[in-house]
Order: C-alpha cells, then structure tokens, then sequence
C-alpha cells in the first residue's frame, strides 16, 4: 500500500468512514500475525496479538502523524506489545511451563511416531528458549530479520535505533544463539 | 556421523520456516472489524446514556433552583413583615438599650479653651 493511499485511508477513517479500516486490518493482519509469532511461538496467541495491534492502532489512529510508513507504526506497536505480554508472563512463568509440559505430553500421545515427534518438539523447544532468552533488542532485531524478511534500515526506523546499531545486534543475536544452540 | 551433524546446522532455519508456515485464521480481519464495529456502538450507547444523564441533572438543577428562589422570597418577604411588625411594637425600647459609654466625650477636645 502506498503512503499517500494510505494517509488518504486514514484521513477517510478520521473523518467517520470506519469501515475503511478493514482495507488496513486486510492488508497488515497477518504481517503484524508473523511478527508476533516470532516472539509468541503460538497461533492462537500470535492471532490475539495482532487483533489487539490493530484496534489499539485503530483507536490511537489520530495520533499517527504520518511521519513514518504506516507499516512502521503497527510493526513498533506490535513489538511493544509482545515484549510487555512477555514481561508480564515472566511473572507467571511457573504455570505457563506447566500448561506447556502438559500440552507436550498430550500432544506426543497422539503422534503415530512418538519418538520422532519427541526429538522435534525437544529441538524446537531448545530454539524456542534460545530466542527467548535474547535480550529484547536483539530479540527484536532478529525476529524482525528472520519472521519479517524486512531490511535493516526498515528494522532501524522500527526500532529508532541506527542502522549500524541494527547491524551489531544482529551480529549478538546470531552469536548468542550460536552459542545457546551450540552450532 | 555427518546426517547426524547437518540437521543440527539448520534447527534454527528449520524452526523459523516451520512457525512461517503456520498461516492466521482467515477471518482475523474480519474479527478486528467486528470488534470495532462492537466497540464503536458501545461507545455511541454510553454517549447517548451520559447525554441523557446530563439532561436529567441539568432539568433537576433547574428545577431546584427555581424551587430556591421561591422558597427564599417567602421566607424574605415573611421575615420584612415581622420585622416591620416588631419595629412598630418595640421601637422605643430598642431606644433605650444603646450603650453610648464608649464613645469619646467631646469636652476633651475642648479642655484648652
């Protein structure tokens, strides 16, 4: 979508044609869906994330200046949301893992391979703690990389950071990773 | 020993294509628009309940105050009558009872001549 396209969309929403919204929801729900998977590892909760993006974008919409691609303002809020819902799961953590032990077992009892099925769910579990373990930056920084194919200066406007400091926490990231995943 | 060492080159590339597969409901556009669409109508039926709360105080103020200002000018116009009445009945007395020791007497201005 293109920006003036895109600030005439919103102009049309200020001004009381709602409906043209869903044009923005169409075209950025299953962007900002990738994004937040990147950081959530769950449908479910990637899908509630980027609902919860796009009306908080909806209902802020007037505060959006244009300044930046209206693609950066959701990926930023998008980012913000996930690292808070993170924050605030850490306080729970301890159930969380439970759910997710349990989740495991029933799954691999429904598996034909059980064994097979119990090395992959053990290996994506191991990357899964190794993103999550990231410092956010460089947390963000890769999964803006890796889940959103985006450039680095797109990921510097998102992040408000420079492109070299992109680059750099790019290279922490990946060596962080390396060495949690010992490759 | 080497199919055992490639897989584990690629368990992150592996990982991130498997979640990239993962697609997003369909619907999930059309969810957020209804859940506009039900927050919009929410918030046009507080509006219309918080405009029809203020028109009910701002009728009841009215009203009170109208209510004040009649109750105000009986009591005011009673208590005239009352007192119009106590002045004919005890005007003299009234008379009597001021207290003039505190006034300055004159004659202390008038000791030099």
């Amino acid at each position: 979508m293109e920006n003036n396209n895109e600030l005439e969309i919103i102009n049309d929403i200020l001004n009381g044609n709602t409906e043209r919204f869903g044009v923005i929801a169409e075209t950025y729900a299953t962007q900002l869906f990738r994004v937040a998977l990147g950081y959530m590892h769950s449908k479910e909760e990637a899908e509630d994330i980027a609902q919860e993006v796009l009306i908080k974008a909806y209902n802020s919409l007037n505060t959006f200046k244009g300044e930046s691609k209206l693609s950066t303002w959701l990926y930023r809020i998008t980012v913000n949301t996930c690292l808070n819902e993170l924050n605030k799961r850490k306080r729970r953590w301890l159930f969380s893992n439970i759910d997710d032990l349990q989740d495991q077992i029933f799954d691999n009892v429904n598996q034909k391979n059980p064994e097979q099925q119990l090395i992959t769910e053990e290996t994506n579990l191991k990357v899964r703690k190794a993103i999550d373990k990231l410092p956010s930056k460089q947390k963000t920084a890769f999964i803006l990389q890796r889940f959103k194919e985006l450039s680095q200066k797109e990921i510097s406007e998102i992040m408000e950071i420079t492109e070299g400091a992109v680059e750099q926490l790019l290279q922490r990231g990946k060596s962080n990773l390396k060495k949690q995943l010992r490759l | 020993m080497t199919q055992n060492i490639k897989p584990n080159k690629n368990i992150l590339d592996n990982f991130i294509d498997k979640e990239l597969e993962i697609k997003p409901n369909p619907f999930l556009a059309a969810k957020v628009m209804e859940k506009i669409a039900t927050q919009s109508s929410d918030y046009l039926g507080k509006s219309k309940n918080l405009e029809t709360t203020h028109t009910l105080v701002f009728k009841l103020t009215m009203t009170l105050s109208a209510a004040a200002i009649l109750a105000l000018g009986v009591f005011l116009g009673s208590n005239y009558t009352y007192f119009d009445k106590y002045n004919n009945q005890s005007n003299n007395s009234l008379a009597l009872n001021i207290n003039d020791t505190q006034l300055e007497n004159l004659y202390l201005y008038s000791l030099d001549e």
